[in-house]
Formats: structure tokens, C-alpha cells, sequence
């Protein structure tokens, strides 16, 4: 039985793929109540393959969790009116369009692997996926995240993208700096969301049993990473401009968003031991497009919320935190704890610390993993805070540079993870 | 005289005598039941031990919070050392009922037979109220981390009130099932836990009429509710 098999999909997608046949490209767009966005991304997916990859059979795949508001229907419906506006050449084949809900755990993640599966049904050489929320998306991303897997021979297209420099703040400062002093590949932007990959990759994700974990829901985008890094796939990263997305309430997410993102990659640390333990350092990975300064919006961040959930935190999980952290590590936490706004500063020693306490206490299953997480996101937030008071008045540049600072810390401190992690 | 200590003192004795004689079967029967229970004890106690060890018994109920239970019981040991000797004595208790019984004593017999009837009532209610303990516990930090992270100031004490009523619940079910003061069980945690539901939903709906209104409105409000200020908004998106 073939992998993609091993995936329910519905009956019109069945018929669907058995009527296309093969193809060359598939782009996958998962989606849930954007019929706001999704209109533009679509002509942005549509103009993208037209121009890019006339010569090339394409399909278009929306994998959607039950939208409520016609996001199917307009994906169905949306066109370009006037393609010789934008186009050179014409395409040799129409942009088939496949629209189906998936099964499974409603997530991203589910909604990937009903994508996975149709791209190997179809034995696709070249894959992408796009957010449908995406407001900043054009036709030249879907070259850039197609472009290097169908010709430079790479698996794995990780987003680079310009973003404000509050933006990421969970990317900032523990998934990028954790995973490149882990793996040592600087993938800046590892659960960015826009990925390009390979056939060949789509297939293997299809081969690993993580469909009822989070990796079915926030957990995807770091998961497609780790794996196409430890499983020893070629990446590369290709450099997008900027990113801008439907506005929502991201406070209102931040619970799920925070363990299911953050247990994925503290889970993929087990799995992937014999990748990451025997690297130091790390390493630049190819980047590709050109890169280009932009204007973004402005972020609004209340910096006193957050200071006030830390020390929440410090006042009431002190008792949790001593299962989890060292002593030195919770005095000092009491310390800045008592500090006002003023002088307030996480330090990123004490915060690196602080990660890889949290790692190590999963490894070591010291509390159920929804407790241990969950209590680490006042932590997160005061780190955040302590961030933010700092480079209020820096440029993107000057932030960039803060944040690579950090990086190497996660690097320094590495090695002591790993006497911890192994005893 | 000498007719007066035969009868008095000699023949009473010598009927214990032969009395402790006809029972000697049955003591070197209880004798050799507690021997061979002490020795099973002991087997299942090491055998119990290693294959608890083997599978990383201590890291579950230090997850679990059962090494919390001990060490708040004042036991410092080992949960894996802690439930092997729980096994042990269990089955050096049973092998002395069992040997009890070997001494066809009538009185024991039927003390014996009421232990044996009462004692599964018992082991559930122990059960019931380790379990309701754990439980609560659990919740307890469930709620704790859950309003930290929504900023309740109140966090602490949501968390405990949360963890209360859960155990009172399991201390009801486990004292009716000892049997214990079963219609006042029932009668006081009926009045507290239905004071205590009350009591939330007061201050729930008078203390917290905002809070109840953003809720309601969050949930089934065809607009979400605006904040009220615009610096209490956040828009990092944190992914």
C-alpha cells in the first residue's frame, strides 16, 4: 500500500486527483474562515504559476476545516480576469483547482497532510504552501518557494521574511535561537508558515505517525522543519519581502499557539537526540531572492500586561516552577521579579536557562506536558517584556543583531543541556 | 487437701494441656502459612520493586504528583520502594488472616469472616479518597496555571476553591463507602457544595458582571467586544 493511501480523502478529491492524473506542482493553501484573505492569495497562487511556471502542470489544493463563511466557494470562484497583463508567455496548462475539506484533527497540520497526500498522489516534483490569511503575498513567492526545489535540487524552502521587529516574538526568542543552536542551520524563520518542499519530502512526511499529536495543529510548520532537517534533507531559505496577515486577537490564541508550537519542538528533541547532540555551532544555509527593505506596520504592544502576568507567575508558580527550574535560576526570577518597569531586564542568560530547564523537565516528564508548558508562558511573557522595554527606540537592524546575540547564548549554553539531557 | 490442688489446679491445667495439644496442628499450620507468606511477600516485594524500576515507575508518579503525596506524608523514600513494601505487608496481613483461620478458633473465625467482609469496602474508600487527593491536586494546578495565565490576581485562591470542592466530593464518596456517618456525609456535602456553587455564581454575577458580559459577549456577541482602552490592546503576533 502507498503512503498517501494510509490518508482518508474525500470522494470529489479522490475523483478529482484521478482525473488530473499527475502533476508537476501542487500549492497547498489550508484555510478556516478566510474568505477575507483568501480571494487575494488564490490570484496571488494563480498569477504566480502562470508566469513562473507556464510550461509546468500545476494544482492548486485548499485543504479547509469547515469554513462557515464561503472561503471554499470563493477559492472555486476566484480567477485572473486578465492574464496577458501580467504575462509574458502563456501557460501551456490551466491551473487545476482542488477544494475539499480533510479528516483528522481539526488543525494546519491536518489540513497539510490532506495536501501531502494529494502531492504524492499526483507525484508532484515540487510542492509549496501559503497561509490564506496573507496579505502581503505576490506571484514572485511562489517562484521563490517552488524555484529551488525544482531546479537547485533542494527538499526544504524555508519563508524569510522582513517583519516588525515586536513581530515573531515566540519565533525571536526561543524557536529560532533553540532550533539553529540545536540542529546548527540557521533557518531564521522555522515556523514562518510558507514552505516550499520536494515530492520526495511530501512523501516522507507521509511516513511518520504524528497525526493525532500537535503537530496536527500549530505544531506543523516547526515539525516540517525539524524533520527536514534531522531527517538530513537538502534546505535552503528564500527571502520573501514582507509579511503581512489578517489582523485577529493573537492574545486570544496565545495558550494553544505557545504549547502546541513549543511541545512540538521540545518532542522533536527526543526524537531527533542523535541529530542534534553531536553539533556545535551552526551554520548559514543558502538563502535565496532579493533582499529589499520595506515598510511594515506599526505593532502595539502592552509591555505592562506582560510585566504583570510575570510576576502573577512569580507570585503564584514559584511551587510548580522549583519541579522544573534550578535554584539559582528562581532566585534570580525573584529578583527581576521585584524590579520596577524602569529597570526591569530578563537577561538572556537567565532566559536561555530558563528554556532549557523547561526542555530537560520535559525529557524527564516531571510534570504532565500541558502543565509544564502552559506554566512556562508568564516566563515567556516577561522575556517579552524585558525585550521590548529594551529595543523600543532600535531599528529593525539593531534588533537583528540583538537577537543573534541571543542565538549564540542558546549556543554556549548547549553543551550543558546535553551532559543534563543525558544523565 | 491433696484432692483440692488435684482438682483445682492439676486437672483445669492439664485440660489446657491437652487443649494447646489438639490445637498444635493448627498453630504449626499458622506457623508454617505465615513462614510461607513472609517468603511469597518477600519474592513479590523484590520481583514488584525491580519491575517497577524497569519501567521508570518514578519518573510517572513523580509526573503523576504521587511522590508529592509522599513526601507530604512524610515519606521520603522511593515511590517504586514505597509501593513494593505497600505490596508486602499487604500480603503478610492476608497470610495472617489466612493463619488465623488455620486455628479453627470460632470467635476469630467470625471476627475474621467481618474484617474479610468490610475489608473491600474499606480498600475502595482508601482508593476512592488516594484518588480523589491526586485528582484534586491536579486540578488544583489545572486552575492555577489557567488564571495566571488569564491575570487573575485571584488565581490562587480560584485554584483552591477548584481543588476543595473536588476533594470534598471524593471524601463523600469514599466515607459512605467505609460507611461512615453516611446521611451526614451526604447532608454536609450536599450544603457545602451547593453553598459553595452558589456562592461563585454571586460573586461570579455580582463581582464579576463585567467580566460575566466580555465572556458572554466574546462567546455570542455579533461584535466583539472593543478594549477599552486603545494601550490595552496587543497586536504581536507571536508566532
Amino acid at each position: 500500500m502507498a503512503l498517501f493511501d494510509s490518508v482518508p480523502l474525500r470522494d470529489e478529491a479522490r475523483q478529482q486527483v484521478a482525473s488530473i492524473g499527475q502533476a508537476d506542482i501542487v500549492v497547498g493553501i489550508p484555510s478556516y474562515n478566510n474568505a477575507r484573505t483568501i480571494g487575494h492569495v488564490v490570484k496571488a497562487v494563480q498569477a504566480g504559476l502562470a508566469k513562473y511556471f507556464p510550461r509546468h502542470k500545476c494544482v492548486l489544493v485548499n485543504s479547509d476545516g469547515g469554513s462557515k463563511d464561503q472561503t471554499p466557494a470563493i477559492v472555486q470562484q476566484t480567477g485572473i480576469d486578465n492574464l496577458a497583463t501580467i504575462l509574458v508567455r502563456h501557460p501551456q496548462f490551466p491551473v487545476h483547482k482542488i477544494v475539499t475539506g480533510y479528516h483528522g484533527i481539526p488543525g494546519k497540520g491536518s489540513a497539510f497532510r490532506t495536501i501531502f497526500a494529494i502531492a504524492a498522489r499526483l507525484e508532484a516534483k515540487a510542492c509549496c504552501v501559503v497561509d490564506s490569511d496573507l496579505r502581503s503575498i505576490t506571484p514572485e513567492w511562489i517562484e521563490l518557494l517552488l524555484d529551488p526545489t525544482l531546479d537547485k535540487g533542494f527538499d526544504f524552502v524555508a519563508p524569510l521574511y522582513q517583519r516588525h521587529k515586536f513581530d515573531g516574538t515566540i519565533t525571536n526568542s526561543i524557536i529560532y535561537p533553540l532550533t539553529r543552536a540545536l540542529y546548527g542551520q540557521r533557518i531564521r524563520q522555522p515556523i514562518g508558515g510558507d514552505f516550499g518542499f520536494s515530492g520526495r519530502l511530501a512523501e516522507h512526511y507521509l511516513s511518520k505517525n504524528v497525526w493525532d499529536t500537535d503537530v496536527a495543529r500549530f505544531g506543523i510548520d516547526i515539525w516540517m522543519t525539524t524533520t527536514a532537517i534531522g531527517d538530513g534533507f537538502k534546505v535552503c531559505q528564500s527571502y520573501l519581502g514582507a509579511k503581512l496577515h489578517d489582523a485577529k486577537d493573537p492574545s486570544a490564541d496565545l495558550t494553544a499557539m505557545f504549547t502546541q508550537v513549543v511541545g512540538s519542538v521540545f518532542g522533536l528533541m527526543e526524537t531527533y537526540e542523535n541529530a542534534w547532540s553531536s553539533i556545535n555551532g551552526s551554520n548559514e544555509v543558502p538563502t535565496f531572492g532579493f533582499q529589499y527593505q520595506v515598510g511594515l506596520e506599526p505593532v502595539r504592544v502592552n509591555v505592562d500586561r506582560m510585566l504583570e502576568n510575570f510576576r502573577l507567575g512569580c507570585r503564584e508558580l514559584t511551587s510548580i516552577w522549583e519541579k522544573i527550574l534550578e535554584p539559582p535560576c528562581l532566585t534570580q526570577l525573584a529578583e527581576i521579579a521585584a524590579l520596577e518597569k524602569g529597570k526591569f531586564q530578563f537577561d538572556d542568560g537567565l532566559w536561555v536557562q530558563t528554556v532549557y530547564d523547561f526542555a530537560l523537565a520535559y525529557h524527564q516528564r516531571r510534570l504532565p506536558d500541558e502543565h509544564l508548558l502552559r506554566s512556562l508562558i508568564p516566563l515567556y511573557l516577561g522575556r517579552t517584556a524585558s525585550f521590548v522595554l529594551e529595543m523600543m527606540e532600535s531599528s529593525a537592524e539593531e534588533v537583528e543583531a540583538r537577537i543573534e546575540k541571543l542565538c549564540l547564548v542558546y549556543e554556549k549554553f548547549k553543551p550543558d543541556l546535553l551532559k543534563r539531557w543525558r544523565q | 487437701m491433696k484432692k483440692f490442688i488435684h482438682d483445682v489446679l492439676w486437672v483445669p491445667l492439664q485440660k489446657l494441656w491437652w487443649d494447646f495439644y489438639d490445637m498444635m496442628d493448627n498453630i504449626i499450620v499458622m506457623l508454617l502459612i505465615l513462614l510461607i507468606g513472609w517468603i511469597i511477600g518477600r519474592i513479590v516485594r523484590w520481583a514488584l520493586y525491580h519491575f517497577l524500576r524497569l519501567i521508570h515507575f518514578d519518573r510517572f508518579a513523580h509526573r503523576f504528583g504521587f511522590t508529592e503525596v509522599l513526601t507530604r506524608a512524610g515519606l521520603q523514600r522511593e515511590p517504586t520502594a514505597v509501593l513494593s513494601g505497600v505490596v508486602y505487608y499487604l500480603l503478610l496481613f492476608i497470610f495472617l488472616l489466612l493463619g488465623l483461620h488455620a486455628l479453627e478458633s470460632p470467635a476469630l473465625d467470625a471476627l475474621i469472616t467481618q474484617l474479610f467482609a468490610y475489608l473491600p469496602r474499606l480498600a475502595a474508600a482508601v482508593l476512592i479518597l488516594f484518588a480523589g487527593y491526586l485528582l484534586s491536586a491536579f486540578v488544583n494546578r489545572t486552575v492555577l496555571i489557567a488564571a495566571v495565565n488569564a491575570n487573575l490576581q485571584f488565581a490562587r485562591a480560584l485554584a483552591v476553591t477548584a481543588q476543595s470542592l473536588v476533594f470534598i466530593f471524593f471524601l463523600a464518596i469514599g466515607l459512605e463507602q467505609a460507611g461512615i456517618g453516611q446521611g451526614i456525609v451526604i447532608a454536609t456535602f450536599s450544603i457545602l457544595f451547593g453553598g459553595a456553587v452558589l456562592a461563585l455564581a454571586l460573586a461570579f454575577g455580582i463581582g464579576g458582571r463585567d467580566l460575566a458580559r466580555d465572556i458572554l459577549e466574546r462567546h455570542f456577541g455579533k461584535h466583539r467586544q472593543k478594549p477599552k482602552h486603545k494601550s490595552e490592546h496587543d497586536e504581536i503576533s507571536h508566532l
